[in-house]
Order: C-alpha cells, then structure tokens, then sequence
C-alpha cells in the first residue's frame, strides 16, 4: 500500500438507476502519472469525485496518499490538490485573498502563507495578477489559479480534471507544460482525466480506460497499442503512385485491409505471423519506388475507440 | 477556528457585493416606513409599540430569507462549492461560518436602528403630534428587539437549510417566504379559528410545550410583548428551534451528495 498514491478497491457509485462507477479497481504508483480516458459518461468525473471525498462512495474503499476517502476525508484533502473541470472563485476577491482563504482552511502556518502564494503564482505565471480581482480572470487565468491553489497544499497527490478543456491551443500548451514542469520539479503524482488524448500520452505513464461506469483497461500505453487489437497499421510511403503494389498487396493472406492513398499506402495485417518482410518484397518486386516502410503506431485515439462500446 | 475563517470570509464578500448596505436599507427603510407613512398604528394600539412591531413582524423574517436564500445554492449556482469542499474544511464549519456571518450582518444593525427609532420617535415628538400615542418604556422596546432578532435568526437558519435543497438561489428565498405565513396576519387569523374551536380566548394559561411551537406565530410574538415571562419563552423557543435546524442542516449536509455543477 505504501508504494502506492491512490489505490482503489472495487469502487462503485450508483445514481438513481444508473450505475455511474462499477466495481473499479486501480493502483497508481507514487511519483507516476495516471490518466482516466473515456467517453462522456463514462465515469471518470465520478470516480475524481469519489477519490478526493467529494462524494460518497457506494461500495468498495480508495485509499489516497494513505488515507481512507470515506474515513478520513479531512486528511485526504489536506494531502491532495484538485483542479475541476471548470474552477470557480469568488469573484469580488483578489488573487491574493482567495489564495490566502485557501491557505487558512488548510492550515497553513501563518508565517508561510506569503511564501506558498508567491511561490504558487511565480509556477503559473500569475505574479503580476497578485492584487487583481479573480472576476476579471480568463478561462486560461482562472485554469491556472486553479492550479495554484492547488499547489498551496504542497500536494502528494494532484488530481486535474480536463485540465485543458476549453483552452485555447497556446492555452492548453501552456498548461501540459505546467504539468509537466510540476512532475519534474515536485515529484507529485498526478491523476488526470482528460478527452484530449495526445495531452494524455505526453502527460501520463499509464492509462485507464472507462466505459459506462467500467474501468475496461489500464495499461501503458505502449502495452494498449501492442495488446489491444490482434492487427499491426504498416505504412509504405512510395515516390509515386502504384497500383500494382495495391492489387499486389491485398493478395497477400494475412492481409486484412489495403488503404489506397495514392503515393501512401497504409496495410492493415494479422500480427500471428510478421508479414513486414513479405510485403516489403511484393512492394519491390511491383517495382515500387520506397521513400520508407514501418509500423504506424495507433494513436490513443484508435485504442480507445477499439475498447469502448460505442453507442 | 475555520468556521472564523468562513465568517471573515463572507462578510469580506457581503460587504462587496453590497449585500450588507441592502440590507442596512431595507431595516432603514422598514422603520422610516413605521415611522412616516399611514402603516401606522390601528384604532386597538396601546402605544407606538404596535405599528412596529406589526411591520417588522413581517420585515425581519424577509431579513433573514434575504441574507441566506444563497447560502449553499448561491456557492453551487457560482461553482465555488467543490472548490471549497474539496479543502479540509468540515461542512458544519462552512455551515455555521455562513449563518454567523449573516447574523453579524443583521442583528447589530437591527439591534442599532431599532435603538435609534426608539430615541428618534420619543425626541422628535412623532408619537404625540403624529399619532397621539405615548412611547413605551424602554425595556419594552428592548423586548421588541429581542424577539424580532431572534425571528431573523430563526429564518436565516430555516432559509440556510432550504437552500440546501433549492436547485436556485431563486427558488430557495420562494421557498423560505412560504415559511413566512405564522408571521402574515392569516397566520394570526388561524391561530384565532383554531382558538375559537377549542375555546380559547387568550395565550395566557396555555401549557408551555404549545407556547414553545405558538413562538413563531407573530400574534403571540405580539402577545409576548405585554408579559414578560411570555416574551422570555417565545425568545428562548425562537433561540432552541434556530438551534435545533442548524444541527439538523449540519447533519443534513454532512450526508448529502452535493451535485456540483460542470
């Protein structure tokens, strides 16, 4: 148990009747980053929720950073930052009031309130909107303020929910590389959840995917790549088009599927059996002009889509 | 001590967002409202006593319903619930930092201007050229205050515990003013049809157990302003009800799942 920051143990949550988490068990080594993928829905808001002890978890027990949600929630949110989906502050206080607010609910010794705050808004870039109220704030801004309180903690464990949703692209950057910088820097575990899937891969060690309440896999990803079709994606990339590498190609037995995109070919084949050197050989017999050839990696994207049920 | 952090908290945004200064306003109002329009006193008043106390019978609930219709509701319509809940802060201590912050809000201005009315009305003459009443003594005057504070306490508890439930701000000070009728004078005509059913003519010699529940009706509260010992007991019933629904709210809201929004 020690070894790990969040360890979860048959989690459920019903509402009416709609069960919203269904028996989910996970584990999420400390130091590590974690990634909760899935459609809307699909459950990964509940489990947040239930895992910083903002709602009551049906069934099942989560321990973070060593402390029982349902039996100790003070000391589970004094041990964790949480980022919603969409932070709200009050709007009639300064950054500096609704930092120092958050300190004097966590405790924080007096005498280090000032440095924590500085130290917190100097990360998110929001020194200079020290003395401004928080009603004035952008998405972005407001992103980022969320981030710092955050911090304000000194968290074990960070849990951001869609931290990038409804960002703008330099926004969302912006914000991955906070994240990343914070995990270098401060060696928090983070749990994210998120639908922008190339945020997820650059952010998170390993990721659990979620379907209707379910959690359907947990894995690196590397591992769901490899594990979660029995199919490889090849590319060919030629000089110029060749039909006669297509009709070529899909004659092949293992071969499932040929998609013809003029000089780019991309070759779906059974993974029993290697076909790289067969294909690569029909290619050159068909006189192809090959500028490269190689394994095209399916994006979290495929993985997910592949795992869920959809509608 | 968080529940002082609450406070501090709230009445930094109260006083920002001119909550206290409308509230200030409307007991202002209120009392220029007894003092200076035909509200005043009916043919059965005894002294200056009855026009406020009719008035403000009715205003101070309004009061209170006013501070903490957006107690809980107002933090989930803003968003700011799960962002503070998901500190360690209890929330009985969010709970009762909210309902004292608001009393704080109300009760000394109410206490000071009702004080003032007092000293206004005996030195400007007002109740001899304007309605030939004579003022009440002063220790009568302080019952009034007393009972009229407790009223307001009364409803800012009742209305914190509604808004607990109310989906808006809106709904739950609508909500709260339904609680309201014991104050209206229909509340006072029950109490007189119900009386004429069982026979009874006067609140005196009633069992205290139906004194305690009679306490937020406002024609006993109006009783209770003649006899002491009576005025007592409807405060202290005010002050043990007040109790009572803040301990059940805090119960209330420490099981409940709050649905935050998105």
């Amino acid at each position: 148990m020690k070894d790990f920051a969040v360890s979860v143990q048959d989690l459920s949550k019903r509402y009416g009747s709609l069960q919203a988490v269904d028996n989910v068990s996970f584990q999420v080594k400390q130091g590590t980053s974690f990634g909760l993928l899935g459609l809307n829905g699909a459950g990964k808001t509940t489990t947040f929720k239930m895992l910083v002890s903002l709602i009551r978890p049906d069934g099942g027990t989560a321990h973070v950073a060593g402390y029982d949600v349902v039996k100790e929630p003070m000391q589970v949110r004094a041990h964790i930052g949480y980022v919603a989906e969409n932070p709200a502050f009050y709007t009639r206080m300064t950054t500096q009031e609704t930092l120092r607010y958050i300190c004097r609910l966590l405790e924080v010794p007096s005498q280090d309130q000032n440095q924590r705050i500085d130290s917190a808004l100097e990360l998110v870039g929001l020194m200079d909107k020290k003395h401004a109220y928080v009603g004035g704030y952008s998405r972005g801004m407001r992103h980022r303020l969320g981030l710092a309180q955050a911090l304000l903690s000194e968290p074990q464990v960070l849990f951001l929910d869609e931290p990038t949703l409804g960002l703008d692209p330099l926004g969302a950057k912006n914000m991955r590389e906070l994240i990343l910088r914070l995990r270098q820097e401060r060696e928090v575990t983070v749990l994210m959840s998120s639908h922008v899937l190339p945020e997820v891969e650059s952010i998170c060690d390993v990721v659990g995917i979620f379907d209707h309440g379910r959690l359907v896999a947990i894995d690196t990803i590397e591992n769901l790549r490899s594990t979660a079709s029995d199919t490889m994606n090849l590319e060919l990339l030629m000089i110029q088009p060749n039909e006669e590498v297509v009709q070529a190609l899909q004659l092949i037995p293992g071969v499932k599927l040929v998609e013809n995109n003029g000089a780019r070919i991309v070759i779906k084949a059974a993974k029993e059996n290697d076909l790289r050197p067969r294909i690569l050989q029909e290619a050159l017999n068909n006189n192809a002009q090959i500028l490269s050839f190689g394994l095209k990696e399916s994006s979290l994207e495929d993985i997910l889509l592949r795992l869920v049920q959809t509608p | 001590m968080k529940t002082v952090v609450v406070i501090q908290r709230e009445l930094q945004e109260n006083l920002r967002n001119y909550k206290t200064l409308f509230l200030l306003m409307f007991i202002f109002g209120g009392i220029l409202m007894a003092l200076y329009t035909e509200v005043g006193p009916t043919a059965n008043s005894q002294n200056v006593l009855d026009p406020f106390f009719e008035l403000f019978a009715v205003l101070c609930p309004m009061i209170g319903i006013l501070a903490a219709m957006d107690a809980v509701v107002g933090e989930k319509e803003k968003g700011t619930l799960e962002l503070i809940l998901s500190k360690p802060l209890p929330r009985r201590s969010l709970l009762l930092g909210k309902f004292w912050a608001y009393v704080l809000m109300i009760v000394p201005l109410l206490v000071a201007e009702l004080i003032v009315a007092y000293f206004w009305a005996q030195f400007s003459g007002i109740s001899q050229y304007r309605w030939q009443l004579p003022m009440p003594p002063f220790s009568q005057w302080l019952t009034l205050v007393a009972i009229v504070s407790c009223v307001s306490l009364f409803f800012i508890a009742l209305t914190t515990l509604i808004s607990m439930f109310a989906p808006t701000t809106a709904t739950s000070g609508l909500c709260a003013l339904i609680f309201m009728a014991p104050a209206h004078p229909l509340g006072g005509e029950f109490l007189r049809q119900v009386g004429l059913r069982l026979n009874i003519s006067s609140f005196e010699g009633l069992p205290l157990a139906v004194k305690f529940f009679l306490s937020v009706f406002s024609k006993f509260q109006k009783f209770a302003l003649t006899s002491p010992g009576d005025a007592l007991i409807c405060c202290l019933s005010l002050l043990s009800m007040t109790i009572v629904v803040l301990l059940l709210s805090s119960w209330i809201f420490e099981r409940q799942n709050v649905a935050f929004k998105n």
